[in-house]
């Protein structure tokens, strides 16, 4: 057993991976053509658009981007905001989604954008963040929404508590390449899916045969096999495509919201240490880099809202959680202003998309409400004017559909 | 780690280029050893130590026996092993499910036993590697096998990877001698061993994954479907559950082939069958074969003692086999049945084609009727597929028809590729085919993977055993 064995074992093993290289080469080869051909009609369809270039289509006219099958947001609106390098920047998840370039209407179109949907924890909105910072696309106003499940736990893992320790002592920013790796690699694995899945979805072959009448419909240019459904549009606001979609009644959603949480979602009384950690570093780095900052707790459905502060297994976070956050707006000198409950933005439960997403309209009246706050006022003056935003809230075209378009 | 997970290619890339850039044989089993435990700890490092201990215990028992003077102390260290094994096998396996039934028993009695329900976790794979390992220490006590004293061939024997947590379960005279010798880099094993790991992927990723949906949308609600779907889908899981283990088994051959380590085969086209005695024959052979010996034969008697007692420990066999699949009624049940329909002949004289067809086609349709056990969760759920199977119940439809056809074109495919065989083991048949029209396969196969293949990640059936 102990004997060496003949030296040329590792050269034939290299001799049959070279072959095996050959053959995958051959096979690459081979399947240009097709795959050529397959992609171009999805690059037709409005898919496998860089960042770069959806920024370019934004700029030849309105558009509506959802590329078909993967959350795209992370990667394409992180790129899209290093290119348009806007002055006001909106950071958050999907519940952002929907402030508009109008509403800051003392901006140009172009100087702002909606990276809403890139960010559904502290450190995805550290890495958008960061990645305005390296770049230097500071914005001159950065509105961060902090969702209530960002910090949010039922168990607290001693882990938890020594990688903040050793972050907050090591004196360093948490390293971010991996989490930007994970995102890069993932963004490509879609691509990978989307090539697999694409050919034998009825989507993708409307979306070829039918583009002209949906974007007829729409008055969009629609990019993604999804697209027709809603998109984003040039400024990284959603549209639900209202000529398709109609709204949910106010009590199917709220039945929506509250089975979901009686099925056990969005449970724990702790607050996580790490996602903490996360957010602080959020703050400190806008800090660092003088950049006004306003962090908002976005609404959702009151009645859904109460049954979160008064259940046993989350009432203790939701006591702390506000805090918390304004603890380390405080500390970090930014505007931190709570409207959890949507009265608190001036609006009501009819102005929702569904339990926990706001409609344009209500995220009208939240700014509405910044605007004439003395302290978050000053922040925004150079950017909206809040008389022309008071008119567009009264002549809204619905209770979802601030501009009706 | 899954095969069909994104961070296996990486992993095998690595440790056979490790494997193969060392020139002593020992350190190549040190890489594989490693490599081996690293592939199970990524399930559950805290089983780990189960499977040191079960390699431990059943070296040394083996040592023992070797050393022993007396038969009596060569049956002490057999007994050791067996009782450690089969005990870890019925602490981790069966004392849940026993424990549970007695409760459920009691309180049929009228008694009310207050003892707390016990969730142990299964460690993966441990019916495989215990049943191996076992298979080791009862050849070396039979005079079958030699006594294996090199502790890292052993240890090997016992955790190499890619047979570790689904099989084929390899007898230790086929498998040892392998990992214990020195092997060489032999280029038309490892070709063969990618072909092998294609039609496994082929199999997984095509067929397997492709009808899990619809068998899990229609086993989850039975009661909503109606007799033609509930058929549909049970022909669906026949396929299913063939597509996933045979894929598995292709595959760990086939890693095994790039390490010039040679596995049995495990599958022979068994919907071929025309009697469910040929199906056990040619289904999970390396199980079937390993109840054959040890249980069937040695420890019931086989067919030596007559004529009913055969019936007898046919049924036990099968039962209990059964039960190696899962502490579950369902699984009991399914065992069973296989046991009595092993005495159905074929109806029909397979001396003409059209018989052998049909004798085909009743074996399938019966080995079916047990799979409705073996996918069941209840025994319960399992009587009510049959009801509404034979009653002719309506129901609303599982699939759209192109997605139907899909699948049975799928079906139909297998059953066409594996009758066109004429040897065991048919990827060696394309041996025989130019080199072009070869590659010309293999490269439709990879396209037909990629475009065909479910990638959503559904775990392998057999790992749950």
């Amino acid at each position: 057993m102990s004997e060496p064995l003949h030296p040329t074992d590792f050269n034939n093993y290299l001799r049959f991976l070279m072959r095996c290289g050959m053959f995958a080469l051959c096979c690459a080869i081979l399947s240009v053509p097709v795959f050529a051909l397959y992609i171009r009609q999805l690059h037709l369809a409005g898919e496998f658009f860089s960042g770069k270039g959806l920024a370019r289509e934004g700029t030849k006219g309105p558009i509506q981007w959802l590329s078909g099958y993967y959350d795209a947001a992370h990667y394409l609106k992180n790129d899209i905001a290093k290119v348009t390098r806007p002055r006001v920047a909106v950071i958050g998840s999907s519940r952002m989604m929907q402030f508009r370039d109008r509403m800051f209407n003392r901006v140009e179109p172009s100087g702002f954008y909606n990276m809403g949907l890139a960010a559904l924890n502290p450190q995805q909105a550290l890495i958008c963040l960061d990645n305005l910072v390296q770049t230097g696309a500071e914005p001159e106003l950065l509105i961060l929404g902090v969702d209530w499940w960002w910090l949010q736990t039922d168990t607290r893992d001693p882990g938890d508590t020594l990688k903040a320790f050793w972050k907050r002592h090591g004196g360093q920013r948490p390293s971010l390449w991996w989490a930007k790796a994970k995102i890069a690699f993932g963004f490509y694995l879609d691509n990978l899916q989307l090539l697999q899945q694409a050919w034998k979805d009825p989507k993708f072959h409307e979306a070829l045969r039918d583009r002209p009448r949906f974007e007829e419909r729409s008055k969009r240019r629609l990019l993604g096999v999804r697209a027709a459904g809603g998109g984003f549009r040039n400024d990284g606001s959603f549209r639900y495509a209202r000529e398709i979609i109609t709204p949910t009644p106010l009590e199917t959603r709220r039945a929506q919201g509250l089975a979901l949480f009686e099925a056990g979602g969005y449970r724990g009384n702790l607050i996580n240490v790490d996602d903490l950690q996360d957010l602080e570093s959020v703050l400190a780095l806008s800090r660092k880099h003088e950049i006004p900052t306003i962090v908002i707790l976005n609404p959702l459905d009151a009645v859904i809202l109460e049954r979160f502060q008064n259940f046993p297994g989350t009432s203790g976070y939701w006591k702390e959680f506000p805090d918390t956050v304004r603890f380390l707006c405080e500390k970090y000198r930014h505007s931190f202003r709570n409207f959890s409950d949507p009265r608190d933005a001036g609006g009501n439960d009819d102005e929702f998309i569904d339990w926990f997403h706001s409609s344009d309209k209500l995220q009208a009246r939240l700014l509405l409400r910044l605007a004439n706050d003395p302290e978050t006022g000053e922040l925004l003056e150079p950017f909206l004017d809040p008389g022309k935003l008071s008119t567009d809230i009264e002549n809204a075209a619905s209770p979802v559909d601030l501009y009706g378009d | 780690m899954l095969f069909n997970s994104l961070v296996f290619p990486a992993f095998l890339f690595v440790v056979l280029t490790l494997h193969w850039s060392f020139q002593e044989a020992r350190r190549r089993n040190l890489v594989l050893l490693f490599a081996s435990y690293l592939f199970y700890g990524c399930w559950d490092y805290r089983f780990l130590s189960l499977i040191l201990f079960s390699s431990f215990v059943d070296y040394w028992c083996g040592i023992g026996i070797g050393k022993s003077t007396s038969k009596a102390q060569r049956k002490r260290y057999l007994h050791i092993s067996l009782a450690v094994n089969l005990g870890i096998l019925g602490v981790f396996k069966y004392l849940g499910f026993f424990a549970g039934s007695a409760a459920d028993f009691l309180r049929l009695l009228g008694f009310s036993p207050d003892w707390p329900t016990l969730h142990i976790i299964l460690p993966v794979g441990i019916s495989f590697y215990t049943f191996q390992t076992l298979s080791y220490t009862i050849d070396v006590y039979r005079n079958r096998c030699p006594v294996y004293r090199d502790k890292l061939s052993f240890f090997l024997f016992v955790a190499f990877f890619p047979q570790l947590v689904a099989g084929p379960i390899e007898k230790a005279n086929h498998l040892l001698p392998q990992l214990a010798a020195a092997r060489r880099f032999d280029a038309s094993l490892a070709v063969a061993g990618l072909r092998f790991m294609l039609l496994g992927y082929l199999l997984k990723s095509v067929i397997a994954d492709n009808m899990a949906p619809l068998v899990n949308a229609a086993y989850a609600n039975p009661g909503s479907y109606g007799s033609l779907s509930l058929l549909f889908a049970t022909w669906c899981f026949a396929f299913q559950i063939y597509g996933d283990f045979a894929g598995y088994s292709c595959i760990a051959i086939g890693v095994a082939a790039l390490f010039g380590v040679r596995l049995r085969m495990n599958f022979n086209a068994p919907y071929l069958s025309q009697s469910v005695r040929e199906f056990w024959r040619r289904w999970h052979i390396s199980l079937s074969s390993w109840f054959a010996e040890y249980v069937y034969i040695s420890l019931l008697g086989g067919n030596r003692i007559g004529k009913r007692r055969r019936l007898f420990n046919v049924v036990a066999t099968f039962t209990m086999s059964g039960l190696w699949h899962g502490a579950n009624w369902t699984f009991l049940f399914w065992g069973f049945l296989n046991g009595l329909m092993y005495f159905v002949r074929k109806p029909f004289s397979s001396e003409a084609r059209l018989g052998a067809l049909l004798n085909v086609v009743v074996c399938f349709h019966l080995t079916c009727f047990a799979w409705v056990f073996f996918r069941a969760s209840s025994l319960g759920d399992a009587f009510m597929i049959l009801k509404r199977l034979f009653s002719g119940a309506s129901g609303p439809p599982l699939a759209t028809p192109a997605h139907c056809a899909a699948l049975a074109g799928a079906m139909l495919t297998v059953f066409l590729a594996e009758a066109s065989q004429r040897a065991p083991g048919g990827v060696t048949d394309l041996d025989r085919l130019p080199k072009l029209a070869r590659l010309l396969i293999y490269f439709v196969s990879l396209l037909a993977l990629f475009f065909l293949g479910s990638f959503d990640r559904q775990p392998f059936i057999y790992f749950q055993f």
